[in-house]
Protein backbone atom coordinates (compact mmCIF):
# COMPACT_ATOMS: atom_id res chain seq x y z
CA UNK A 1 0.00 0.00 0.00
CA UNK A 2 1.29 3.33 -0.58
CA UNK A 3 2.36 5.60 1.99
CA UNK A 4 -0.15 8.87 1.74
CA UNK A 5 1.84 11.45 3.35
CA UNK A 6 5.22 10.85 0.93
CA UNK A 7 5.67 12.75 -1.93
CA UNK A 8 2.62 14.70 -2.12
CA UNK A 9 2.17 16.12 -5.65
CA UNK A 10 -0.17 19.19 -6.50
CA UNK A 11 -1.44 22.26 -5.07
CA UNK A 12 -2.18 22.33 -1.35
CA UNK A 13 -5.54 22.78 -0.44
CA UNK A 14 -5.35 24.18 2.89
CA UNK A 15 -4.25 27.36 1.37
CA UNK A 16 -6.77 27.37 -1.02
CA UNK A 17 -7.17 26.49 -4.77
CA UNK A 18 -9.37 28.31 -7.46
CA UNK A 19 -12.21 26.55 -8.47
CA UNK A 20 -11.17 27.09 -12.22
CA UNK A 21 -8.02 24.91 -11.67
CA UNK A 22 -10.82 22.00 -11.86
CA UNK A 23 -13.13 21.73 -14.76
CA UNK A 24 -16.41 20.72 -14.68
CA UNK A 25 -16.79 16.88 -14.34
CA UNK A 26 -13.18 16.57 -13.59
CA UNK A 27 -10.35 15.68 -10.70
CA UNK A 28 -7.19 17.87 -9.22
CA UNK A 29 -5.02 15.81 -6.96
CA UNK A 30 -3.52 18.02 -4.26
CA UNK A 31 -3.00 17.70 -0.76
CA UNK A 32 -4.18 19.34 2.53
CA UNK A 33 -3.34 17.50 6.31
CA UNK A 34 -0.36 15.36 4.69
CA UNK A 35 -2.56 13.44 2.79
CA UNK A 36 -3.06 13.02 -1.04
CA UNK A 37 -6.35 14.81 -1.36
CA UNK A 38 -8.66 14.49 -5.09
CA UNK A 39 -10.97 17.28 -5.56
CA UNK A 40 -13.71 16.53 -8.06
CA UNK A 41 -16.62 19.13 -9.40
CA UNK A 42 -19.62 18.50 -10.53
CA UNK A 43 -21.10 21.56 -11.91
CA UNK A 44 -20.75 24.23 -9.19
CA UNK A 45 -20.22 21.01 -6.54
CA UNK A 46 -16.69 20.41 -5.08
CA UNK A 47 -16.08 17.76 -3.27
CA UNK A 48 -12.60 16.36 -1.36
CA UNK A 49 -12.23 12.73 -0.44
CA UNK A 50 -8.21 10.67 0.01
CA UNK A 51 -7.05 10.36 -3.53
CA UNK A 52 -5.82 6.94 -2.60
CA UNK A 53 -7.87 3.59 -2.98
CA UNK A 54 -8.61 1.70 0.12
CA UNK A 55 -7.77 -1.40 -1.52
CA UNK A 56 -4.24 -1.68 -2.65
CA UNK A 57 -3.58 2.24 -2.54
CA UNK A 58 -4.13 2.41 -6.59
CA UNK A 59 -3.96 6.26 -7.46
CA UNK A 60 -7.88 7.74 -7.45
CA UNK A 61 -6.88 11.14 -9.58
CA UNK A 62 -5.28 8.78 -12.45
CA UNK A 63 -8.91 6.69 -12.08
CA UNK A 64 -12.08 7.96 -14.14
CA UNK A 65 -14.90 10.28 -13.01
CA UNK A 66 -18.24 9.11 -13.41
CA UNK A 67 -21.37 11.14 -12.28
CA UNK A 68 -20.64 11.82 -8.31
CA UNK A 69 -18.37 8.36 -8.73
CA UNK A 70 -14.61 7.97 -8.89
CA UNK A 71 -13.59 4.79 -10.11
CA UNK A 72 -10.01 3.44 -9.29
CA UNK A 73 -7.42 3.01 -12.02
CA UNK A 74 -6.16 -0.70 -10.69
CA UNK A 75 -8.89 -2.72 -9.82
CA UNK A 76 -12.40 -0.54 -11.00
CA UNK A 77 -12.52 -0.42 -7.16
CA UNK A 78 -15.96 2.52 -6.70
CA UNK A 79 -16.29 5.43 -4.45
CA UNK A 80 -18.83 8.10 -3.89
CA UNK A 81 -17.23 11.49 -4.12
CA UNK A 82 -20.25 12.89 -1.81
CA UNK A 83 -18.91 10.70 1.07
CA UNK A 84 -16.30 8.86 0.35
CA UNK A 85 -17.83 5.46 0.48
CA UNK A 86 -16.68 2.39 -0.79
CA UNK A 87 -19.43 1.72 -2.97
CA UNK A 88 -18.01 -1.27 -5.17
CA UNK A 89 -15.66 -3.87 -5.05
CA UNK A 90 -12.67 -4.74 -4.68
CA UNK A 91 -12.53 -1.87 -2.03
CA UNK A 92 -14.63 -2.38 1.23
CA UNK A 93 -13.49 0.24 3.16
CA UNK A 94 -14.38 3.72 2.97
CA UNK A 95 -12.26 6.52 1.94
CA UNK A 96 -11.63 9.99 4.43
CA UNK A 97 -13.87 12.58 3.11
CA UNK A 98 -13.62 16.36 3.51
CA UNK A 99 -16.77 17.71 1.85
CA UNK A 100 -18.38 20.21 4.39
CA UNK B 1 -14.55 22.03 2.46
CA UNK B 2 -14.86 26.19 2.35
CA UNK B 3 -15.69 28.44 -0.54
CA UNK B 4 -14.84 31.99 -0.61
CA UNK B 5 -15.28 33.80 -3.64
CA UNK B 6 -13.55 31.99 -6.41
CA UNK B 7 -11.46 29.66 -4.05
CA UNK B 8 -12.02 26.41 -2.01
CA UNK B 9 -9.89 25.29 0.70
CA UNK B 10 -9.71 21.50 2.14
CA UNK B 11 -11.04 21.78 5.95
CA UNK B 12 -12.44 19.60 8.23
CA UNK B 13 -12.88 16.24 7.74
CA UNK B 14 -16.40 14.41 7.75
CA UNK B 15 -16.59 11.61 10.49
CA UNK B 16 -19.91 10.51 10.43
CA UNK B 17 -21.76 9.00 7.82
CA UNK B 18 -25.63 8.97 7.65
CA UNK B 19 -27.30 5.62 9.17
CA UNK B 20 -29.01 3.96 6.25
CA UNK B 21 -32.58 1.90 6.59
CA UNK B 22 -33.26 -1.08 4.48
CA UNK B 23 -36.96 -1.41 2.35
CA UNK B 24 -37.07 -4.69 4.37
CA UNK B 25 -35.04 -6.94 6.42
CA UNK B 26 -35.24 -10.65 7.11
CA UNK B 27 -35.01 -11.80 10.79
CA UNK B 28 -31.33 -13.46 10.06
CA UNK B 29 -29.29 -13.68 7.10
CA UNK B 30 -26.99 -16.77 6.80
CA UNK B 31 -23.94 -17.06 4.39
CA UNK B 32 -22.74 -20.33 3.23
CA UNK B 33 -19.14 -19.94 2.34
CA UNK B 34 -16.67 -17.01 3.45
CA UNK B 35 -14.86 -16.49 0.64
CA UNK B 36 -14.90 -13.01 -1.54
CA UNK B 37 -19.01 -13.14 -2.24
CA UNK B 38 -19.75 -14.19 1.32
CA UNK B 39 -17.60 -11.60 2.91
CA UNK B 40 -18.38 -8.50 0.85
CA UNK B 41 -22.47 -9.33 0.88
CA UNK B 42 -22.28 -10.05 5.17
CA UNK B 43 -20.32 -6.21 5.62
CA UNK B 44 -22.54 -4.77 2.51
CA UNK B 45 -25.83 -6.07 4.74
CA UNK B 46 -24.56 -4.04 8.07
CA UNK B 47 -23.60 -1.10 5.71
CA UNK B 48 -27.15 -1.01 4.45
CA UNK B 49 -28.81 -1.14 7.85
CA UNK B 50 -29.11 -4.76 8.46
CA UNK B 51 -29.67 -5.29 12.04
CA UNK B 52 -30.41 -8.68 12.88
CA UNK B 53 -28.00 -11.80 13.27
CA UNK B 54 -25.81 -12.14 10.49
CA UNK B 55 -23.78 -15.69 10.18
CA UNK B 56 -21.22 -16.19 7.80
CA UNK B 57 -20.27 -20.05 7.41
CA UNK B 58 -16.69 -21.02 6.20
CA UNK B 59 -14.82 -24.29 5.95
CA UNK B 60 -11.31 -22.62 6.16
CA UNK B 61 -9.63 -22.76 9.40
CA UNK B 62 -9.15 -18.78 8.69
CA UNK B 63 -11.42 -16.00 8.78
CA UNK B 64 -11.96 -14.65 5.34
CA UNK B 65 -8.69 -13.20 3.38
CA UNK B 66 -7.46 -11.79 0.64
CA UNK B 67 -6.97 -14.77 -1.77
CA UNK B 68 -5.53 -12.83 -5.20
CA UNK B 69 -2.59 -11.13 -3.16
CA UNK B 70 -1.75 -15.31 -2.34
CA UNK B 71 -0.87 -15.78 -5.74
CA UNK B 72 0.76 -12.34 -6.53
CA UNK B 73 2.48 -9.94 -4.46
CA UNK B 74 2.39 -12.80 -1.48
CA UNK B 75 4.06 -15.10 -3.38
CA UNK B 76 6.39 -12.41 -4.91
CA UNK B 77 7.90 -11.90 -1.61
CA UNK B 78 6.43 -8.13 -1.65
CA UNK B 79 3.11 -8.26 0.44
CA UNK B 80 3.95 -9.02 4.18
CA UNK B 81 1.56 -11.39 5.94
CA UNK B 82 -0.62 -8.85 7.85
CA UNK B 83 -2.17 -7.64 4.24
CA UNK B 84 -3.68 -11.21 4.19
CA UNK B 85 -6.56 -11.53 6.23
CA UNK B 86 -9.60 -9.10 4.60
CA UNK B 87 -10.38 -8.16 8.35
CA UNK B 88 -9.46 -8.70 11.65
CA UNK B 89 -11.40 -10.26 14.17
CA UNK B 90 -12.30 -7.29 16.08
CA UNK B 91 -14.24 -6.00 12.89
CA UNK B 92 -16.44 -8.74 12.88
CA UNK B 93 -17.37 -8.58 16.08
CA UNK B 94 -17.93 -4.98 16.35
CA UNK B 95 -19.83 -5.58 12.71
CA UNK B 96 -21.84 -8.28 14.85
CA UNK B 97 -21.01 -10.66 11.93
CA UNK B 98 -20.54 -14.30 13.42
CA UNK B 99 -17.80 -15.50 11.76
CA UNK B 100 -18.26 -19.45 12.51
CA UNK B 101 -14.48 -21.28 10.61
CA UNK B 102 -14.18 -24.93 10.01
CA UNK B 103 -18.03 -25.26 9.79
CA UNK B 104 -19.57 -26.46 6.65
CA UNK B 105 -23.38 -26.43 6.02
CA UNK B 106 -24.76 -30.41 4.98
CA UNK B 107 -27.98 -29.38 4.20
CA UNK B 108 -30.30 -26.89 3.35
CA UNK B 109 -34.57 -27.19 3.92
CA UNK B 110 -35.59 -25.19 1.53
CA UNK B 111 -38.75 -24.65 3.08
CA UNK B 112 -37.99 -23.49 5.86
CA UNK B 113 -34.65 -22.30 4.93
CA UNK B 114 -32.59 -23.81 7.93
CA UNK B 115 -29.61 -25.15 7.75
CA UNK B 116 -27.76 -28.03 8.94
CA UNK B 117 -24.07 -27.73 9.87
CA UNK B 118 -21.18 -30.05 10.00
CA UNK B 119 -21.22 -30.47 13.50
CA UNK B 120 -24.86 -31.62 13.83
CA UNK B 121 -26.12 -27.86 14.93
CA UNK B 122 -29.01 -26.56 13.14
CA UNK B 123 -29.92 -22.51 12.07
CA UNK B 124 -32.72 -20.83 11.63
CA UNK B 125 -32.12 -18.20 8.64
CA UNK B 126 -34.39 -15.72 7.04
CA UNK B 127 -32.54 -14.90 3.92
CA UNK B 128 -29.84 -17.35 2.62
CA UNK B 129 -27.05 -16.57 0.34
CA UNK B 130 -25.18 -19.49 -1.24
CA UNK B 131 -21.38 -18.54 -1.74
CA UNK B 132 -19.62 -21.67 -1.42
CA UNK B 133 -17.53 -21.25 -4.37
CA UNK B 134 -15.68 -24.11 -6.46
CA UNK B 135 -13.07 -26.50 -5.72
CA UNK B 136 -9.83 -27.20 -7.62
CA UNK B 137 -10.68 -29.62 -10.55
CA UNK B 138 -7.70 -32.41 -9.73
CA UNK B 139 -5.58 -34.12 -11.98
CA UNK B 140 -6.06 -38.16 -12.34
CA UNK B 141 -3.28 -39.43 -13.48
CA UNK B 142 -0.39 -41.85 -11.50
CA UNK B 143 1.15 -39.51 -9.25
CA UNK B 144 -1.59 -36.65 -9.34
CA UNK B 145 -2.19 -37.42 -5.54
CA UNK B 146 1.21 -36.83 -4.53
CA UNK B 147 1.88 -33.85 -2.05
CA UNK B 148 2.27 -30.10 -4.27
CA UNK B 149 1.90 -31.69 -7.36
CA UNK B 150 2.70 -26.37 -13.43
CA UNK B 151 0.34 -28.37 -15.75
CA UNK B 152 -1.73 -26.10 -18.14
CA UNK B 153 -4.48 -27.50 -20.18
CA UNK B 154 -4.74 -27.34 -24.13
CA UNK B 155 -3.28 -25.99 -26.71
CA UNK B 156 -3.16 -22.27 -26.60
CA UNK B 157 -4.59 -21.24 -23.37
CA UNK B 158 -3.77 -17.15 -23.29
CA UNK B 159 -4.90 -16.87 -26.75
CA UNK B 160 -8.39 -18.26 -26.37
CA UNK B 161 -9.12 -15.47 -23.35
CA UNK B 162 -6.86 -12.57 -24.62
CA UNK B 163 -6.34 -13.19 -28.19
CA UNK B 164 -3.15 -14.04 -30.09
CA UNK B 165 -1.14 -10.54 -30.34
CA UNK B 166 -1.73 -10.24 -26.31
CA UNK B 167 -1.19 -13.85 -25.60
CA UNK B 168 2.00 -13.87 -27.51
CA UNK B 169 3.33 -11.20 -25.77
CA UNK B 170 2.60 -12.98 -22.02
CA UNK B 171 3.67 -16.17 -23.28
CA UNK B 172 7.20 -14.40 -24.60
CA UNK B 173 7.39 -11.99 -20.88
CA UNK B 174 7.61 -15.70 -19.14
CA UNK B 175 9.54 -17.48 -21.76
CA UNK B 176 12.16 -14.26 -20.96
CA UNK B 177 12.08 -15.19 -17.48
CA UNK B 178 12.98 -18.82 -18.16
CA UNK B 179 9.73 -20.44 -18.25
CA UNK B 180 9.85 -23.24 -20.69
CA UNK B 181 5.87 -24.45 -22.49
CA UNK B 182 4.76 -27.74 -23.50
CA UNK B 183 1.55 -26.35 -25.07
CA UNK B 184 -0.77 -28.98 -26.21
CA UNK B 185 1.18 -31.83 -24.43
CA UNK B 186 -0.66 -33.49 -21.28
CA UNK B 187 0.93 -35.12 -18.14
CA UNK B 188 0.85 -38.57 -18.29
CA UNK B 189 2.36 -39.60 -14.83
CA UNK B 190 4.07 -37.48 -11.83
CA UNK B 191 6.71 -39.62 -10.19
CA UNK B 192 9.17 -38.09 -7.36
CA UNK B 193 10.68 -35.00 -8.93
CA UNK B 194 9.92 -35.66 -12.46
CA UNK B 195 6.94 -35.36 -14.59
CA UNK B 196 6.34 -37.36 -18.19
CA UNK B 197 4.57 -35.61 -21.15
CA UNK B 198 2.32 -38.17 -23.12
CA UNK B 199 4.98 -37.64 -25.90
CA UNK B 200 7.50 -39.48 -23.23
CA UNK B 201 9.20 -35.99 -22.71
CA UNK B 202 10.49 -36.42 -18.68
CA UNK B 203 11.01 -32.96 -17.25
CA UNK B 204 12.55 -32.55 -13.82
CA UNK B 205 11.05 -30.61 -11.04
CA UNK B 206 10.73 -30.39 -7.23
CA UNK B 207 7.42 -28.91 -7.16
CA UNK B 208 3.91 -29.04 -9.10
CA UNK B 209 1.86 -26.70 -9.41
CA UNK B 210 -1.86 -28.32 -10.73
CA UNK B 211 -3.62 -25.54 -12.52
CA UNK B 212 -6.43 -27.04 -14.46
CA UNK B 213 -9.85 -24.92 -13.49
CA UNK B 214 -12.15 -25.46 -10.95
CA UNK B 215 -15.89 -26.82 -10.42
CA UNK B 216 -18.58 -24.86 -8.51
CA UNK B 217 -19.47 -26.60 -5.28
CA UNK B 218 -23.08 -27.34 -6.34
CA UNK B 219 -24.26 -29.90 -4.51
CA UNK B 220 -25.50 -28.17 -1.59
CA UNK B 221 -27.55 -26.44 -3.99
CA UNK B 222 -29.19 -29.70 -6.17
CA UNK B 223 -29.54 -31.74 -2.92
CA UNK B 224 -32.09 -28.80 -1.51
CA UNK B 225 -34.01 -28.93 -4.99
CA UNK B 226 -32.45 -25.50 -5.96
CA UNK B 227 -32.53 -25.28 -9.90
CA UNK B 228 -28.64 -25.69 -11.38
CA UNK B 229 -26.94 -25.73 -14.57
CA UNK B 230 -23.01 -25.86 -14.29
CA UNK B 231 -23.84 -23.56 -11.58
CA UNK B 232 -26.57 -22.11 -9.02
CA UNK B 233 -29.00 -20.37 -11.81
CA UNK B 234 -30.03 -17.17 -10.26
CA UNK B 235 -31.90 -14.07 -11.79
CA UNK B 236 -30.83 -10.69 -12.32
CA UNK B 237 -31.12 -9.88 -8.88
CA UNK B 238 -29.10 -12.77 -8.05
CA UNK B 239 -32.01 -14.80 -5.96
CA UNK B 240 -32.68 -18.34 -7.12
CA UNK B 241 -35.57 -20.15 -8.10
CA UNK B 242 -36.64 -20.39 -4.08
CA UNK B 243 -37.41 -16.96 -3.32
CA UNK B 244 -35.14 -15.80 0.10
CA UNK B 245 -32.51 -17.83 -1.26
CA UNK B 246 -29.63 -16.11 -3.23
CA UNK B 247 -26.28 -17.03 -4.54
CA UNK B 248 -23.31 -14.86 -5.46
CA UNK B 249 -19.65 -15.66 -6.97
CA UNK B 250 -18.01 -18.53 -8.52
CA UNK B 251 -21.19 -20.77 -8.39
CA UNK B 252 -23.84 -18.09 -9.54
CA UNK B 253 -24.91 -18.55 -13.34
CA UNK B 254 -26.24 -15.09 -13.88
CA UNK B 255 -28.13 -13.21 -16.86
CA UNK B 256 -25.72 -10.75 -17.85
CA UNK B 257 -27.24 -8.14 -19.51
CA UNK B 258 -24.74 -8.20 -22.78
CA UNK B 259 -23.17 -11.87 -22.71
CA UNK B 260 -26.15 -13.82 -21.35
CA UNK B 261 -26.46 -16.38 -19.10
CA UNK B 262 -22.98 -17.05 -17.47
CA UNK B 263 -21.02 -18.22 -14.75
CA UNK B 264 -17.10 -16.38 -13.59
CA UNK B 265 -14.91 -16.67 -10.93
CA UNK B 266 -13.35 -14.03 -10.70
CA UNK B 267 -12.64 -12.20 -7.19
CA UNK B 268 -14.25 -8.56 -7.98
CA UNK B 269 -16.91 -10.63 -10.09
CA UNK B 270 -17.77 -12.54 -6.46
CA UNK B 271 -17.36 -9.72 -4.27
CA UNK B 272 -19.58 -7.01 -6.39
CA UNK B 273 -22.20 -10.32 -6.55
CA UNK B 274 -22.00 -10.67 -2.58
CA UNK B 275 -22.65 -6.85 -2.67
CA UNK B 276 -25.58 -6.66 -5.01
CA UNK B 277 -27.49 -9.69 -3.44
CA UNK B 278 -26.88 -8.24 0.13
CA UNK B 279 -28.81 -5.17 -1.25
CA UNK B 280 -31.37 -7.26 -2.47
CA UNK B 281 -31.65 -9.22 0.63
CA UNK B 282 -32.90 -6.06 1.71
CA UNK B 283 -35.16 -5.83 -0.92
CA UNK B 284 -33.45 -3.26 -3.14
CA UNK B 285 -34.52 -5.24 -5.95
CA UNK B 286 -30.86 -3.92 -7.83
CA UNK B 287 -29.77 -6.20 -10.86
CA UNK B 288 -26.70 -7.33 -11.41
CA UNK B 289 -25.23 -5.21 -14.49
CA UNK B 290 -21.29 -4.56 -13.66
CA UNK B 291 -19.31 -5.97 -16.68
CA UNK B 292 -16.88 -8.81 -15.26
CA UNK B 293 -13.99 -7.42 -14.67
CA UNK B 294 -10.20 -8.93 -13.43
CA UNK B 295 -6.83 -7.95 -13.28
CA UNK B 296 -4.04 -10.68 -13.88
CA UNK B 297 -0.14 -9.86 -13.26
CA UNK B 298 2.76 -11.23 -15.54
CA UNK B 299 6.56 -10.33 -14.05
CA UNK B 300 6.08 -6.73 -15.04
CA UNK B 301 2.95 -6.71 -17.45
CA UNK B 302 -0.10 -5.98 -15.75
CA UNK B 303 -3.40 -6.70 -17.24
CA UNK B 304 -6.71 -5.35 -16.87
CA UNK B 305 -10.12 -7.09 -18.48
CA UNK B 306 -13.66 -6.19 -18.76
CA UNK B 307 -16.49 -7.54 -20.29
CA UNK B 308 -17.10 -10.87 -21.18
CA UNK B 309 -15.69 -11.76 -24.70
CA UNK B 310 -16.01 -14.90 -26.27
CA UNK B 311 -13.07 -16.76 -28.62
CA UNK B 312 -15.41 -16.36 -31.53
CA UNK B 313 -14.84 -12.57 -31.01
CA UNK B 314 -12.88 -10.16 -33.68
CA UNK B 315 -10.05 -8.66 -31.29
CA UNK B 316 -8.28 -5.85 -32.95
CA UNK B 317 -5.02 -4.25 -31.43
CA UNK B 318 -5.14 -0.32 -30.44
CA UNK B 319 -1.14 0.50 -29.71
CA UNK B 320 1.80 -0.46 -28.91
CA UNK B 321 1.34 -4.22 -27.36
CA UNK B 322 5.69 -4.38 -27.30
CA UNK B 323 5.91 -0.86 -25.55
CA UNK B 324 3.40 -2.91 -23.07
CA UNK B 325 0.42 0.59 -24.02
CA UNK B 326 -2.05 -0.85 -25.83
CA UNK B 327 -5.40 -2.53 -25.27
CA UNK B 328 -7.09 -5.42 -27.21
CA UNK B 329 -10.60 -4.42 -28.33
CA UNK B 330 -13.16 -7.69 -28.77
CA UNK B 331 -16.12 -7.16 -30.74
CA UNK B 332 -19.39 -9.95 -31.51
CA UNK B 333 -20.40 -8.17 -34.68
CA UNK B 334 -19.78 -4.70 -34.47
CA UNK B 335 -20.81 -4.75 -30.56
CA UNK B 336 -17.75 -4.36 -28.00
CA UNK B 337 -17.98 -7.16 -25.59
CA UNK B 338 -14.78 -6.98 -23.70
CA UNK B 339 -11.28 -5.03 -23.86
CA UNK B 340 -7.73 -6.31 -22.16
CA UNK B 341 -5.60 -3.66 -21.16
CA UNK B 342 -1.99 -3.53 -20.47
CA UNK B 343 -0.75 0.33 -19.68
CA UNK B 344 -3.66 1.48 -20.34
CA UNK B 345 -5.87 1.35 -17.00
CA UNK B 346 -7.84 4.61 -17.82
CA UNK B 347 -9.22 3.21 -21.33
CA UNK B 348 -9.78 -0.12 -19.65
CA UNK B 349 -12.29 2.02 -17.10
CA UNK B 350 -13.93 4.54 -19.73
CA UNK B 351 -14.50 0.41 -21.77
CA UNK B 352 -16.20 -0.65 -18.74
CA UNK B 353 -18.51 2.54 -18.82
CA UNK B 354 -19.08 1.97 -22.78
CA UNK B 355 -20.40 -1.54 -21.48
CA UNK B 356 -22.66 -0.78 -18.91
CA UNK B 357 -23.96 2.11 -21.05
CA UNK B 358 -24.08 0.17 -24.61
CA UNK B 359 -22.31 2.91 -26.00
CA UNK B 360 -19.97 2.43 -28.78
CA UNK B 361 -15.91 2.93 -27.83
CA UNK B 362 -13.29 4.16 -29.51
CA UNK B 363 -10.15 3.18 -28.06
CA UNK B 364 -7.67 6.53 -27.28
Amino acid sequence: MAEASRDLEGPDFEKGCDIDEVRDGGMLLGHAFGEAILVARQGSQLFAIAATCTHYGGPLAKGLMVDCTVRCPWHHARFDLRTGEAIGAPALSDTPCWNG
Amino acid sequence: MDKRDRRFFVVGRKEKKPARKPKSSPASVVIVGAGAAGNAAAEMLRREGCDGPITLIGADEFLPYDRPNLSKDYLAGTAPEEWIPLRSADFYREQKIDVMTKTSVVAIDPNTKQVTLSDGRSLASGALLLATGAEPVRLEITGGDLPHAVVGKGSLPLEKILGRELGNLIRETHEEQGVKFHLGRTPAMIQDRQVQLDDGTMLDCDLVVVGIGVRPNTSLAETAGIATDDGVLVNEFLETNIPGIFAAGDIARWPDPRAGRIRVEHWVVAERQGQTAACNILGAREPFVAPPFFWSNHFDVAIRYVGHGSRDDRAVVSGDLKAKNASVIFRARDKLTAIASVGRDLENLKAEVALERGEEFGAL
